[in-house]
C-alpha cells in the first residue's frame, strides 16, 4: 500500500506553494524595483494584484484542510500539512510587504530619493529574497541543517536597517523637512526586516517537518532598533 | 468486572461495529480508564490515536510475529514517530 493518490496531492499542494513563493519574492523585487524607478503604474499593479496573493493563500489552506479532513494524515504528513498552513501564512504576509512598499511608492511620487538610501534598501531586498529562496530549496528537499543555518543571516538584514535607521534619524535632525522622506523610506526598510524575520519562521516550520522538533531559531545578534 | 481486574484486555472491541456505537465503546473505554487499566489491540489507526495514552506498534517478520518496534506517548507516536517501520505504518506506506 503507498497511498499514490495522497502523495499525488502531497505535491500538487508543494507545488502551490512554491507558486505562493514565487508570487511574493516577484512580488518583494518588483516593488522595490518601481521604488527606485518611480513607477507609480507599475507599484499600483503590484498593489492591486496583493488580492490574487491571497487567493492563492486561502486556495492552499482550503486544500490542507480537505486532505486533513479526507486522508487522516499522520506523523511526517499531519507535520507537512500543519508546516505548510503556517508557511503560506508567512508568505502571504512577505505580499503584504511588497504591498506596503508599493504604497509607499504611490505616496512618495514627487520627492527625490536618495540614490544611497535606495541601494541600501536593494541590499536588504536582495538578502532577504536569496533567505527565501533558500527556505523553499530547504523545503522541497526536507533539508533541516540548512533550514537552522538560514535564520543567522537575518542579522545582516538587522544590520542594514540599523544602518538605514541611524542615518534617517540623522537626516532628520538635521533637516526637519526631510521627516515625511525619510519616514516613507523607513517604513519600506521595516518591511524589508520583517520579511527576513518571517522567513526565520518558515525555517522553524521545515525543521518542525524533518525532525517534530517545535522551537524557535535564534536570530539575536545585536540591538535592533524600532518596532517590531 | 466481577473478578475485580486491574487490567482489561480488549481485542478489536469496535470491529466491524457502526461509527454510533463504536463512539459509544470508546466512551465507555475513558469512563473505564479511572479505575482500570485497559489494553486494546485495534488495527484502525484513527481509533488508536483518540483514545489510547501510550501506543505500541508490533509487526512480524519471517521468524515471528507480534515483536515490538516502538513504544511511546500516543500524540509522540502518531506526530513524531522514532523508527521508520512506525512511520510507514501510521501513514499508510508500509508494504
Amino acid at each position: 500500500m503507498t497511498r499514490e493518490r495522497f502523495e499525488q496531492q502531497l505535491h500538487a499542494l508543494l507545488d502551490q506553494v512554491l507558486v505562493l513563493g514565487s508570487m511574493v519574492a516577484q512580488a518583494v523585487h518588483d516593488s522595490l524595483d518601481n521604488l527606485k524607478k518611480r513607477d507609480i503604474a507599475a507599484a499600483r499593479c503590484i498593489y492591486e494584484a496583493d488580492v490574487k496573493v491571497n487567493e492563492k493563500r486561502y486556495a492552499i489552506e482550503s486544500g490542507c484542510i480537505t486532505l486533513i479532513a479526507t486522508q487522516q494524515p499522520m506523523a511526517r504528513d499531519v507535520r507537512f500539512l500543519a508546516a505548510i498552513l503556517e508557511i503560506i501564512t508567512e508568505l502571504e504576509r512577505i505580499g503584504d510587504y511588497a504591498k506596503g512598499i508599493s504604497k509607499i511608492t504611490m505616496l512618495i511620487s514627487e520627492e527625490t530619493l536618495d540614490p544611497v538610501l535606495v541601494y541600501e534598501l536593494e541590499q536588504m531586498a536582495a538578502l532577504g529574497l536569496d533567505m527565501l529562496q533558500r527556505a523553499l530549496d530547504a523545503f522541497v528537499a526536507g533539508d533541516a541543517v540548512i533550514a537552522r543555518e538560514i535564520p543567522s543571516e537575518d542579522s545582516k538584514v538587522d544590520k542594514l536597517y540599523n544602518q538605514l535607521y541611524q542615518k534617517l534619524m540623522e537626516q532628520m535632525r538635521i533637516d526637519i523637512t526631510t521627516i515625511d522622506r525619510a519616514n516613507h523610506i523607513m517604513w519600506a526598510a521595516h518591511n524589508l526586516e520583517r520579511m527576513a524575520d518571517r522567513v526565520t519562521n518558515i525555517c522553524e516550520r521545515i525543521v518542525y517537518v524533518a525532525t517534530g522538533e517545535m522551537k524557535e531559531l535564534d536570530t539575536t545578534e545585536g540591538f535592533k532598533v524600532g518596532l517590531d | 468486572m466481577a473478578v475485580s481486574p486491574e487490567v482489561i484486555l480488549m481485542d478489536e472491541p469496535a470491529s466491524a461495529l457502526d461509527p454510533v456505537a463504536t463512539l459509544k465503546i470508546e466512551e465507555l473505554m475513558r469512563e473505564l480508564t479511572e479505575e482500570y487499566t485497559i489494553i486494546v489491540v485495534t488495527h484502525n489507526m484513527q481509533q488508536a490515536s483518540r483514545v489510547s495514552d501510550f501506543t505500541a506498534f508490533f509487526s512480524m517478520d519471517e521468524d515471528r510475529a507480534g515483536y515490538l518496534v516502538e513504544y511511546g506517548a500516543t500524540t509522540q507516536l502518531f506526530t513524531v514517530p522514532q523508527n521508520k517501520m512506525t512511520e510507514d505504518y501510521v501513514t499508510g506506506r508500509f508494504g
